[in-house]
């Protein structure tokens, strides 16, 4: 019993230890959040539990039939934190382990791809009508187009990304 | 050796699957229609058991592939290697299915699976990386025989959002592939034509809520030549159907989670055998900072079984309760530790005392 304890005591102290991290070092963001789609895109105008939705792939097609190709910011792009934090309500940590598992459960058709530059996936959604992207409003051209969350664009009060 | 093979043919045929698209954007459309998926799950984990001082190692190595075979097409398969019966290792087919996927309200899946049938079967199986304890639930352990937890079905699934939130559905036919072995009794029953319904509700306003059932019914059949030379139990070939009924609740949230499942189990034969259920449920919260790499759970099961219907009639107790309480620690972002202690027994005055240590990996 006593060496019991003595491990049990032992392997809490070192999994303490080890538990131990830096704190996360939140910065003040300026540049809003915002989700882009191509400009024939028919969706306008999205709830955020449904922005939600399409970035956690529980919604996986933009109409009937017409599947939807997600691209998020890698870990080196700028939006990558706010996306964490305004979107998918997550840690790094949490995210990397959610599409870990999001590929186990087969439920999903494809993974969304990353991007490093803000630039790229503008280009990209600018291209593909069935594109989407997540990126800094200061990134956006006229190649794409911008959906409003509950009714309301970055530039309104009350804006949710 | 056939599942060995099938394997091994599985992943080397999907290896140079990738596909490029004809338009030509600088390489950057093409990038993102490459469309194949490798994950690898791998732990490694000891347990050391009271009574006697013994200790024990384990390990897993899981890897799995997807592929999307074209706009609507998909292929998926998972092989586990483990050190079994003294040799290293024993390779077996987990999954294979195809996926078709035709709108988020139509979807079409068929091959080998992890049974709906509960949530934890569906989230984890054999992604120990994934799961936060060691030890799967007690309803899910193949020896407690609550629950099928592979099959080889047809299943048509989807969701359905609405106003007050998102509805998924899933509805399947094929059979189970495992068995029912009370022990002792030297006696399987192989499990054929099954078919299951599921449903499950999440709130738009909490999204990280999950509300959901299983209704899974099974014709069973006695297959003598599987018999081990012990006395056969009479009652036992008289049971033809089952049914496993399971309600889950899940709560995912940033700081702290909850899984909850009760699963209860019915038994047709001479008569109707109800009244065996079990249920754990299950909090795991995130370490306050800086120990926030760090994640404290607990989780409380308990099963009761008839001991008058035939499958549990040789088992030891007719109530069993467990404890299982840990630590994990996400020591880098793809490798945990994690120290478990788990008690288990017909009562905790006297409980089996078990402690586990493992290191797990997912990429």
């Amino acid at each position: 019993m006593r060496r019991m304890f003595s491990y049990i005591t032992l392997l809490l102290g070192l999994t303490g230890v080890m538990a131990v991290g830096t704190p996360d070092v939140v910065q003040a963001q300026s540049d809003p959040l915002v989700l882009i789609v191509h400009p024939e895109n028919a969706a306008e105008d999205l709830s955020y539990q449904d922005v939600r939705r399409i970035a956690r792939l529980d919604r996986l097609y933009w109409t009937q039939t017409d599947g939807i190709v997600l691209l998020l910011p890698g870990p080196a792009a700028d939006e990558r934190r706010r996306t964490l934090n305004r979107v998918f309500q997550m840690s790094e940590q949490a995210f990397k382990q959610h599409w870990v598992s999001v590929a186990y459960q087969t439920e999903v058709l494809s993974l969304p791809r990353p991007y490093t530059e803000c630039a790229v996936a503008v280009r990209i959604v600018g291209s593909l009508k069935n594109a989407a992207a997540f990126v800094h409003a200061s990134c956006v051209d006229e190649t794409v187009r911008v959906v409003a969350v509950d009714g309301k664009l970055p530039s309104d009060p009350g804006y949710r990304l | 050796m056939k599942n060995a093979s099938v394997s091994l043919f599985a992943l080397f045929l999907l290896l140079p699957v990738l596909r490029v698209s004809a338009q030509d954007l600088g390489g950057l459309v093409d990038e993102i229609e490459s469309r194949t998926h490798f994950g690898i799950f791998t732990d490694f984990r000891s347990e050391f058991f009271d009574d006697d001082g013994t200790h024990s190692y384990e390990g897993t190595f899981v890897g799995h592939v997807s592929t999307q075979l074209s706009p609507r097409f998909k292929y998926f398969a998972e092989f586990t290697l483990t050190p079994d019966r003294g040799y290293f290792g024993q390779i077996r087919l987990e999954r294979s299915l195809f996926q078709f996927f035709y709108s988020d309200l139509l979807q079409l899946r068929f091959g080998r699976l992890h049974t709906p049938i509960s949530r934890w079967n569906v989230l984890y199986h054999h992604g120990q990386y994934l799961q936060t304890t060691i030890n799967r639930p007690d309803i899910l352990k193949s020896s407690n025989r609550l629950s099928p937890i592979h099959s080889t079905v047809i299943e048509v699934g989807g969701s359905y959002g609405m106003a007050a939130g998102r509805v998924t559905y899933a509805a399947g036919i094929g059979a189970s592939d495992d068995h029912i072995h009370p022990p002792g009794v030297g006696v399987l029953l192989q499990q054929n034509p099954a078919w299951y319904v599921s449903a499950a509700f999440v709130p738009e306003r909490l999204m990280d809520l999950r509300i959901g059932g299983t209704l899974y019914r099974e014709k069973v059949q006695y297959h003598p030549e599987i018999d081990d030379g012990r006395p056969h139990n009479h009652d036992l070939h008289s049971i033809d159907r089952d049914q496993t009924i399971n309600l889950h609740m899940t709560y995912d949230g940033r700081k702290w989670s909850l899984l909850s499942e009760l699963m209860a189990v019915t038994h047709w034969g001479k008569e109707r055998y109800g009244g065996t259920a079990g249920y754990y449920a299950q909090v795991e919260r995130q370490l306050p900072a800086p120990y926030e790499r760090g994640i404290a759970y607990v989780r409380y099961d308990r099963l009761v079984r008839n001991m008058d219907d035939p499958v549990f009639s040789t088992d030891p107790f007719r109530v069993s309760t467990g404890v299982t309480s840990g630590v994990r620690v996400n020591i880098y972002t793809r490798v945990a530790i994690t120290t478990e202690l788990r008690m288990y027994g017909e009562d905790l005055t006297f409980p089996e005392r078990h402690l586990y240590v493992q290191l797990s990996a997912g990429f």
